[in-house]
């Protein structure tokens, strides 16, 4: 099978063109040997099946970061190349296309966002831009698929190029010579996207806009979130799924081991989804029917703002604050990812240049960044009492966030690197990208994190059996009392959360305790011990050692906020 | 004057970047090298990352390379 390369500069629709040509069976996989992701699936070149892999965004083949050098890796075993062109900023992007015109691969060139061109008065004359370059340049908006099917009719006859290598300088004069002679601009005012963009990162009005964006999304994931339970996955659940747990609970002894694995106790005689903590039961019906769908409002929410171009944004105000952190503001985008759930927020840490970097950043998702799982137990226990418990919860969680960030980077050896990150334009969202992110995002959520906190459930509910928890609780039990203020009953609870924070809820929930207790408790589960997932993806991104020491010090940060939060409230 | 003391939203011309091999080429490669027309758009001398626009793109440089870059006021 043929093997096809899209490769272009970060932000220039890559992987819109890449899901117009490959409909939504793609795969997601890392370069044999690195953490760095790539997608790949299949597309019809004429009557022939090719294999078509998205490259990560690059600005050259310089190999000077990771991407660029298994983008060059990759383009040794190509067989032709579609090279994806930002038509709003010809320029940078025709610095690469000259450097992949000397690796003489077949090759087209898409001039995507063809339409954004238009309205910002940029002419391209790209039958001219085709005969300096001597391979097809065809114009396409990737969003609505025009041109995407003469990019493909062309890339079946695409002719080799024959172009001599070129140094740096020679490559950028050329550039200019090219653009010179095929792109003419009309002058224009400001638009109102424009005036908006520069708003979003001056801090006095950026600030506002921010403190305005995450409101509306936050108010965006609750009523997502809460309507898709309330009409869907609640009443699927009652009408599909518990008549089969009836019928496989009358079939088991009730007072059995399986039926206490699978099901759990009987509520009044009743299967009760939260309060009967089987396998099956509350372990199945809090992951899927109470977080997942407000994973799924929240890889909604954030794929909308990531493709209208605000996270960039975002990152540059937050940059300052960052770098107290050791960290830089691109390291905003695994803590907003974490919020969903912690399995991706610390895979996205790849994204961070140093060791040192990523073993913070992880840390700190792990440790401080709540999942929607947590969050709706943090809602669930103390939601009725009153929503300004929740927010106290969250306050705490955030001071955690930046004070231990603080004390990492002050402890650690090594600087802090400098972001250097281009702005795109605010565009448009396409609902086929989003719709093709969710469903990588969704295909995440159940293949690397359900399956381990079902696996978490199992080892609870065995370890239960075997009274393990009685005895820790019991051993901790006289000190933990006296540094948070907490009664024995709730030790249980807090231990238990370890691996299972829906038992711990129920059982909190059935305490009768004072709502400063209920905080302190809330605050120490949602800081301690991360589910299996988590654990299990820390071991993976940080090795054995460094999960040891971020373990260290998450013991430490939860002991110290349970004994602040007890002298302070 | 490095860049990060210059005043927003005035056309400046880069003379020199200074640093390393790895920040010069990351630069290079978004279209920030010597003889470019970068304008401010954010950014203050004191502390925080600066935004520059430079042909139809904006780039956020960290505070510490944008001390880096040498600019002078274009006329």
């Amino acid at each position: 099978m043929k093997r096809i390369l899209l490769m272009g500069n970060p932000n220039v629709g890559k992987s819109v063109v890449f899901s117009r040509l490959t409909g939504v069976r793609a795969i997601s996989a890392n370069y044999p040997g690195t953490t760095v992701e790539f997608t790949q699936g299949d597309m019809m070149l004429g009557a022939e099946k090719a294999l078509l892999i998205d490259v990560p965004g690059v600005y050259g083949l310089e190999a000077a970061c990771k991407a660029e050098e298994i983008a060059v890796m990759m383009l040794k075993e190509a067989d032709a190349v579609i090279n994806v062109v930002d038509s709003t900023n010809l320029e940078r992007n025709l610095h690469l296309t000259l450097h992949l015109l000397e690796q003489r691969l077949p090759m087209v060139v898409a001039l995507n966002v063809w339409d954004d061109a238009r309205h910002q008065g940029i002419q391209i004359d790209h039958r001219k831009l085709q005969e300096l370059l001597g391979v097809p340049a065809v114009p396409t908006v990737a969003v609505t698929g025009e041109g995407i099917k003469e990019l493909v009719e062309h890339l079946a006859a695409a002719p080799t190029p024959v172009h001599d290598v070129m140094t740096e300088e020679q490559r950028w004069t050329e550039v200019g010579r090219i653009v010179s002679e095929v792109q003419t601009l009309t002058h224009r005012h400001h638009t109102l996207g424009e005036l908006l963009s520069d708003a979003s990162v001056r801090t006095e009005t950026g600030l506002p806009i921010a403190a305005f964006m995450l409101f509306l999304a936050f108010a965006g994931i609750r009523m997502i979130g809460e309507g898709l339970i309330a009409f869907i996955f609640d009443p699927v659940f009652d009408l599909l799924w518990k008549p089969m747990l009836v019928r496989l609970s009358a079939s088991l002894d009730p007072s059995g081991f399986w039926h206490e694995l699978f099901i759990g106790t009987l509520v009044g005689g009743e299967i009760d989804f939260v309060q009967s903590f089987g396998l099956l039961s509350t372990g199945l019906y809090v992951a899927v029917t109470m977080v997942f769908p407000y994973v799924l409002a929240f890889y909604l929410v954030l794929s909308l703002l990531e493709d209208f171009g605000y996270l960039p944004r975002l990152a540059v105000l937050l940059d300052t604050l960052m770098h107290r952190m050791g960290l830089h503001g691109w390291a905003i985008i695994p803590m907003l990812l974490g919020l969903g759930c912690n399995v991706p927020g610390i895979m996205a840490t790849r994204v961070l240049e140093s060791a040192r970097e990523r073993w913070i950043a992880a840390t700190l998702v792990s440790i401080a960044v709540p999942c929607a799982s947590l969050q709706a137990m943090m809602w669930g226990i103390l939601g009725h009492h009153s929503a300004w418990y929740v927010a106290g919860v969250y306050g705490t969680l955030f001071l955690v966030w930046i004070v231990l960030g603080w004390i990492l980077n002050a402890m650690l050896k090594g600087m802090s690197p400098e972001l250097i990150l281009e702005i795109p334009p605010y565009r448009m969202p396409s609902p086929r990208a989003i719709g093709f992110k969710m469903w990588t995002r969704i295909q995440q959520y159940f293949k690397e994190a359900v399956p381990f906190v079902l696996l978490g459930v199992l080892i609870v509910n065995l370890l239960n059996r075997v009274r393990v928890f009685d005895i820790v609780a019991d051993a901790l039990g006289p000190v933990v009392m006296r540094l948070f203020g907490l009664p024995q009953e709730a030790v249980l609870a807090l231990v238990l959360g370890f691996l299972r924070k829906d038992i711990a809820v129920g059982m909190l929930g059935s305490l009768n305790l004072e709502p400063k207790q209920l905080i302190i408790s809330v605050t120490v589960l949602a800081m301690s011990f991360p589910c299996i997932a988590t654990f299990i993806v820390l071991a993976r991104e940080l090795g054995l050692l460094g999960l040891a020491k971020s373990m260290a010090v998450m013991i430490t940060a939860s002991l110290a906020a349970g004994i602040l939060l007890n002298l302070a409230l | 004057m490095p860049l990060d003391q210059a005043k927003n939203n005035q056309p400046l011309l880069v003379v020199a970047i200074e640093g390393g091999h790895q920040i010069h080429h990351r630069l290079k490669s978004l279209g920030i090298r010597p003889g470019v027309l970068i304008e401010k758009i954010s950014g203050r001398a004191g502390s925080g990352p600066v935004v520059v626009r430079h042909g139809r793109s904006q780039t956020a440089i960290g505070h510490g390379v944008a001390h880096h870059i040498l600019v002078e006021i274009s006329k």
